[in-house]
């Protein structure tokens, strides 16, 4: 294609920690925090670097990574569908539970959807029929119900906790 | 979010619900729930004892069958149920019941559980009878006039006289349902849907033809039929020629592994072609050839190599 060579056509990114990370214009479109920064005027995307002090490296591109496997297999095909879930399996199964939580921050502040609603369900999947034990260790909740007040709401829904381990 | 709070938080009580944004918690991971792991939730800390009822979601999908296997009788359910259905709080967008509806009784609960959430705004409902034999849709599934996906499971269509349709349906399934002939168009020119899946009873297919459809903003039309599915041939004629908005109509055969009938596969293709003859509108596409896939999947993601896919564009 004989387009006329244009400048830069990348946004930059600088995380926390570590180096800018360059981004294309597609991608960087689905971050709604990012999105509002390139639509603001005194934006110039060839010098501006986004500062992100909130997000890790790790974290950008693990996010980014999401993004660009998703967008290119959008195609719903069914069998497109397996290798997707192979991908999701795979991005998943390198997050331990705090570095889960940590991504799921970074997605919230970033506000990119996609990637948002991904890992609430991946947050869903693994406490669905968990113990009240591992919730309360999952979500770092600090339980302050007295012994009988808890006894007493397990009486009123006992229905919910029949079956479910205690561990 | 400050890194700081966030690393506070693991030793110190802080006034926040978790290590999440309550907001992300309450909309979006417990609306992915199903109700018991939401109202287990209450007991977590006093902040999240009454979270729960404002998940604007019910997913009641195993619950019958869980409650019965530990020993719950079936008064004793229902209470349960409509216990949850009082405490909730605000409005209600996402519903699933799976249960017996077969007896009067058990029905007459539906019922009134229907009439409740009609109260709710609910917009998307899967009603699954989960017993043997199929018995009529409860007739108060008509009141929910918000609804814009409705599926339905193992019922028998019947409309009261005075339905005036969904006004906002968008997509209608029907899965293993018996459908008298004159209920379907109904239902459908009634309420502008614009997606169908079917996936009818194979025997009771055939009293779906030979009845004037007017839907004319239905777009895509999903059919999926396993081996006796001469009769679905039918359907499809039919809605070729009284559809006028019909976009995409995708014929999904499934016969399973161990049943290939390459006779009427070979048939059914033909068949296809005929049609396309006959109705040169139609764009008639088979996708049958691994080649045909994109470049990227690779060989395991064909589970299934009797599976094939029939697309008519029109």
């Amino acid at each position: 294609m004989a387009k006329t060579p244009e400048p830069k056509r990348t946004i930059s990114l600088k995380p926390c920690d570590g180096d800018v990370i360059e981004v294309s214009p597609m991608i960087a479109k689905q971050m709604q925090t990012i999105q509002s920064f390139i639509e603001d005027d005194s934006f110039i995307a060839t010098t501006t670097i986004i500062p992100l002090p909130n997000v890790t490296a790790f974290q950008l591109s693990k996010i980014i990574d999401y993004l660009n496997y998703h967008s290119n297999s959008k195609a719903v095909a069914d069998n497109v569908k397996e290798s997707t879930k192979k991908f999701d399996e795979e991005f998943l199964k390198e997050l331990e539970h705090d570095k889960l939580k940590e991504l799921l921050h970074a997605a919230n502040y970033l506000n990119v959807k996609e990637v948002l609603d991904f890992l609430c369900q991946a947050v869903a999947d693994l406490i669905q029929d968990k113990s009240v034990k591992f919730v309360r260790k999952f979500f770092g909740v600090v339980n302050d119900y007295s012994v009988e007040e808890e006894e007493d709401i397990r009486r009123t829904h006992a229905w919910a906790f029949e079956g479910v381990e205690e561990d | 979010m400050n890194r700081w709070i966030y690393k506070a938080n693991h030793n110190v009580a802080i006034d926040r619900i978790s290590d999440l944004p309550s907001e992300i918690i309450s909309k979006k991971i417990l609306y992915l729930l199903p109700t018991r792991d939401v109202v287990r939730t209450s007991v977590l800390s006093r902040e999240w004892r009454y979270m729960w009822t404002m998940v604007p979601r019910f997913e009641f999908h195993v619950f019958f069958r869980m409650c019965k296997s530990v020993g719950f009788g079936e008064s004793a359910i229902f209470g349960i149920m409509s216990r949850i259905l009082m405490l909730h709080d605000g409005p209600i967008y996402n519903v699933t019941l799976e249960f017996p509806m077969g007896n009067l009784f058990r029905m007459g609960f539906i019922n009134n559980c229907l009439k409740f959430l009609s109260l709710c705004g609910v917009q998307e409902i899967i009603l699954h009878n989960s017993e043997e034999g199929i018995c009529e849709v409860p007739s108060n599934l008509f009141s929910l006039q918000t609804l814009t996906y409705c599926m339905l499971k193992h019922l028998e269509l019947s409309l009261p006289p005075n339905f005036c349709g969904f006004k906002y349906l968008y997509q209608l399934e029907l899965s293993h349902m018996k459908v008298d002939s004159g209920k379907l168009e109904n239902l459908i020119s009634l309420s502008p849907s614009h997606v169908a899946r079917l996936e009818p009873e194979p025997e009771l297919l055939n009293e779906l033809e030979c009845r004037s459809f007017c839907h004319n903003k239905l777009k895509t039309v999903e059919i999926e039929v396993k081996t006796p599915y001469k009769n679905a041939l039918g359907l499809i004629r039919f809605l070729l020629a009284n559809s006028s908005s019909l976009e995409i109509l995708k014929f999904k055969v499934d016969p399973g592994i161990d049943k290939l009938d390459t006779p009427l596969m070979l048939s059914t293709s033909q068949d296809l072609l005929e049609m396309k003859r006959a109705t040169p509108r139609v764009h008639y596409k088979v996708n049958e050839d691994r080649q045909n896939q994109p470049s990227h999947e690779h060989e395991s993601d064909f589970t299934d190599p009797w599976q094939k896919l029939y697309f008519l564009n029109v």
